[in-house]
């Protein structure tokens, strides 16, 4: 168990982990790190965690353009609700936990995971047994998710004043909807590939 | 003054912090060191020059015989164009491509393997499915398999074909070895880094086996 959350946090350094990861910081940052909705991205990122271990579910082409189409609209009412008089209902607590759990799932299907030696050894007894590698993958799944805790503390740790939010926000939505864009144009691949090229020259 | 909310947050933000800075210093550390070369067997695991099984041997059980390959758009470093070929060796199958780091990472032992137990009656094919559109390229994958040290036969996958039909389910995994026996049955397979003590056991187990 530590040993898959440990590797799963190394692996948040790397290129293959950038999908999972990017979606639910973009989230955290844009709900000012708030404790519900950071809950529901952990407990929708462990449940996406559980459905790639059983290996019984994943999005074609189509499908992952249409998600990434998707997660730029949940995004776009996730920055914009505390502005926009009418998306004013998806500022409260339960709206913004069901907009960060649905960015996270999302980022779970599109994740082709880094498969380390712990991954590895997991998804392998997944494939005989996938409740035995539950336990495993929750572990993988929380250590994934570190520094989308870490933003969200210290989010909540500084305060950042008016101005800062704004600048913070504003920078975060350019982050998501690049990702979720790349997606719904299909040229996500490139934007991995090069990642990976990259570190491994 | 800060309130205890924040004091709360400042307190894990720092804890998460640690965490992640330790589980990094300690994977730099790792990184240093050179995969772990698989060692030939032990004497005491021959008598009179035959193979025996380990006593940390994995289960093999049938899976029954291997799916064929699929679409292969030619091989390198072989003169073999089917699994069939190979019938009465004991072949390690593994699916890689050569920008995935994990696959890198398998590739040392995978050498000790086919080093050690190539002259014993092991034959590794690594069927090469690329991930994304460079690792296509035949030219990228024959510079790649130089530069890594990739000797044993490679079978190109491109359309990804054989890596879905080996691998149940909507999801395939690089790497991923299947260990087959000298009748071409599916004995053993393991997907990701790792376990190569498991392996080499296996490897050791199945060339054991009467042909």
């Amino acid at each position: 168990m530590i040993g898959a959350f440990a590797e799963a946090i190394r692996a948040t350094t790397q290129p293959c982990t950038l999908l999972l990861v990017l979606p639910p910081l973009v989230a955290t940052i844009l709900t000012r790190g708030r404790w519900i909705p950071l809950g529901a991205s952990l407990v929708a990122a462990v449940l996406g965690g559980w459905l790639y271990a059983a290996n019984v579910f994943a999005l074609n082409a189509a499908q992952l353009q249409a998600s990434g189409v998707i997660v730029a609209g949940v995004l776009m009412v996730t920055a914009g609700a505390p502005h926009v008089e009418r998306l004013r209902w998806c500022s409260t607590p339960s709206a913004q936990a069901a907009l960060s759990a649905s960015i996270t799932f999302a980022a779970t299907l599109w994740w082709r995971p880094c498969v380390g030696s712990q991954l590895g050894a997991l998804l392998t007894d997944a494939s005989r047994s996938v409740p035995s590698a539950l336990p495993g993958m929750t572990a993988y799944m929380l250590g994934a998710m570190a520094p989308v805790v870490l933003a969200a503390l210290l989010i909540r740790a500084v305060e950042p004043g008016p101005g800062a939010s704004v600048w913070m926000v504003r920078g975060a939505g350019v982050v998501g909807l690049v990702v979720a864009g790349s997606m719904a144009m299909g040229t996500h691949d490139q934007l991995v590939s090069t990642l990976t090229r990259w570190t491994l020259s | 003054m800060i309130d205890g909310n924040r004091w709360v947050a400042a307190v894990g933000a720092v804890a998460v912090s640690a965490i992640i800075a330790g589980v990094a210093l300690t994977s730099a550390d790792n990184d240093d060191q050179p995969a772990r070369a698989t060692p030939a067997p032990a004497p005491d695991q021959t008598q009179g020059g035959d193979l025996v099984e380990a006593p940390d041997t994995p289960e093999l059980p049938d899976r029954g015989l291997h799916p064929e390959l699929r679409e292969i758009d030619g091989w390198l470093h072989s003169d073999v164009t089917s699994l069939e070929e190979l019938r009465g060796q004991v072949v390690a199958v593994q699916f890689w491509t050569f920008g995935c780091r994990n696959c890198r990472a398998t590739l040392p032992h995978m050498q000790a393997l086919y080093r050690n137990y190539s002259n014993s009656g092991l034959e590794i094919v690594g069927v090469h499915a690329p991930e994304f559109d460079h690792e296509a390229e035949i030219a990228n994958i024959e510079e790649a398999a130089d530069e890594l040290g990739v000797t044993w036969p490679i079978a190109l996958d491109p359309t990804k074909r054989t890596f879905h039909s080996w691998q149940e389910g909507p999801t395939g995994h690089w790497p991923r070895i299947y260990l087959l026996d000298r009748d071409g049955h599916i004995r053993y397979d393991h997907i990701g880094e790792g376990r190569y003590d498991e392996i080499d056991a296996a490897v050791r187990a199945l060339l054991a086996e009467p042909a």
